[in-house]
């Protein structure tokens, strides 16, 4: 029996990372073209060139970028987050982009008249893309920062979790259904005022919209490999709402279901004692 | 000269898209208006040089009448690709950032895939007015030429020297 599919992104990092263990792990859950891509990178002594893995993740997120841009990724999560801080009843004064590759979303947002104010910090756990994220940051005059590490653990990026509110895009489906209930339970332990997390409803019509829009848009195999999976690895709305339930009990929590042309990604949203 | 005329409205206006989709999901940078009129105009400038060989070959190889047979065959047969991305894009420039995702979700995206069967078949039906052989090459070279501006732009722009892709990470060189 094959292992449930594997991302090539999840595979290849973090470094150091052995090229023959990924192929392997790629081959046990039946990914042979997948693991095809693996067997060309170049390595040193069957370790992963790093070099190149920082730059193909950084041509990867620069993609998810591109396709964040045509979904209207920041403006939907600017508009969540106005009804997340109207119905928390709170002032917003930190989001936290959990798993924030590029910081593309943040990076938007501290320009948005809406956030002025709102700290906009991005974490994610690969030191290749915060240090490129900072840099985008600075040619493009925002005001976000990035760090590397677990956004939800103490003392990384929350200090005032009742005024914090966390979000991510393309996060959920890299956590297995069993492991949703203790993401959301982290955000209960951290306190935080609300969370938005976006990721696709599975289903025909978003297997089939993200199959044109990789082959027409993404130019990196890698990037059409790991985003047609992540579409079909992405979990139903009902799974997520019952995660919320089970994990962090004291949030109120939506997510829409069904899967629509009007949104592609759609948040499980959750407010504090709402 | 009025189907002349139209059919090179449509190629400019795809070579400008050609090039401003070689350089999309590049840089990482945020959305640029500057940045991307470059980039279309960039597409143009490529465009016209990659044309200008098949646009000479085809002028001496053809009549008027068989290059206003050509050009209004490669309207059509491409106006059902033409038509709807023309909408679409006055969609992006004056619509709000809804109507805007809808345009590139139900149009723009699939059209970008289908532009090929798009330019191939304008390309067949352009061959098919003209019965001498340097001119179909000729329209056939062009049908190659629209297609090889997106490649050739991306390639120029960000895979120089062609031994490793650029890094998305070296900012410097970028226009602001």
């Amino acid at each position: 029996m094959s292992l449930p599919p594997l991302e090539i992104s999840d595979v290849i990092t973090p470094g150091p990372v052995r090229r023959s263990e990924a192929v392997a792990r790629l081959r046990a859950a039946g990914q042979l073209p997948a693991a095809r891509l693996v067997e060309r990178m170049p390595a040193t002594d069957d370790v992963l060139d790093d070099a190149h893995v920082v730059a193909l993740m950084r041509r990867v997120h620069a993609e998810l970028q591109r396709l964040g841009e045509e979904l209207q990724l920041p403006h939907r999560v600017a508009e969540d987050l106005d009804r997340l801080r109207e119905r928390a009843g709170r002032p917003l004064r930190r989001v936290v982009d959990l798993g924030c590759g590029s910081g593309y979303v943040l990076r938007w947002l501290s320009h948005a008249p809406s956030m002025a104010g709102v700290e906009l910090v991005g974490v994610d756990h690969d030191p290749g893309l915060m240090e490129w994220a900072a840099r985008l940051g600075a040619a493009d005059g925002c005001r976000a920062r990035f760090v590397v590490g677990d956004a939800l653990a103490p003392g990384v990026a929350i200090e005032d979790p009742e005024a914090t509110v966390v979000i991510s895009s393309g996060v959920l489906h890299h956590l297995s259904a069993q492991d949703l209930r203790g993401f959301f339970a982290a955000h209960e332990a951290a306190g935080v005022a609300g969370f938005a997390h976006y990721d696709p409803e599975p289903g025909w019509l978003t297997n089939l919209g993200s199959w044109v829009f990789h082959r027409a848009r993404m130019r990196e195999a890698v990037s059409r490999h790991d985003g047609n999976l992540s579409m079909r690895r992405a979990h139903p709305a009902a799974v997520l709402r019952d995660a919320v339930a089970a994990g962090a009990p004291g949030y109120s929590a939506e997510c829409a279901s069904g899967q629509s042309v009007l949104r592609v990604l759609r948040p499980v949203t959750g407010t504090k004692g709402a | 000269m009025g189907w002349v005329l139209a059919l090179t409205l449509v190629v400019g206006l795809d070579a400008a898209l050609s090039g401003y989709r070689a350089v999309q999901g590049r840089s990482g940078r945020l959305p640029s208006r500057r940045r991307d009129l470059t980039a279309h105009l960039t597409g143009l400038r490529v465009g016209i040089m990659l044309l200008a060989v098949p646009v000479v070959l085809g002028v001496m190889a053809t009549s008027e009448a068989e290059r206003e047979a050509v050009a209004r065959a490669g309207v059509l047969w491409s106006s059902w690709l033409a038509l709807p991305t023309v909408l679409a894009l006055l969609v992006l420039l004056t619509l709000t950032w809804r109507w805007r995702y809808l345009a590139t979700a139900l149009v723009l995206g699939p059209m970008t895939w289908l532009r090929p069967v798009a330019a191939v078949m304008a390309g067949v039906a352009g061959a098919a007015q003209v019965e001498e052989w340097p001119a179909r090459a000729a329209v056939l070279l062009t049908v190659v030429a629209v297609l090889a501006v997106e490649p050739v732009v991306g390639r120029v722009s960000y895979c120089s020297s062609g031994e490793r892709r650029r890094d998305p990470g070296d900012l410097t060189g970028l226009a602001r």
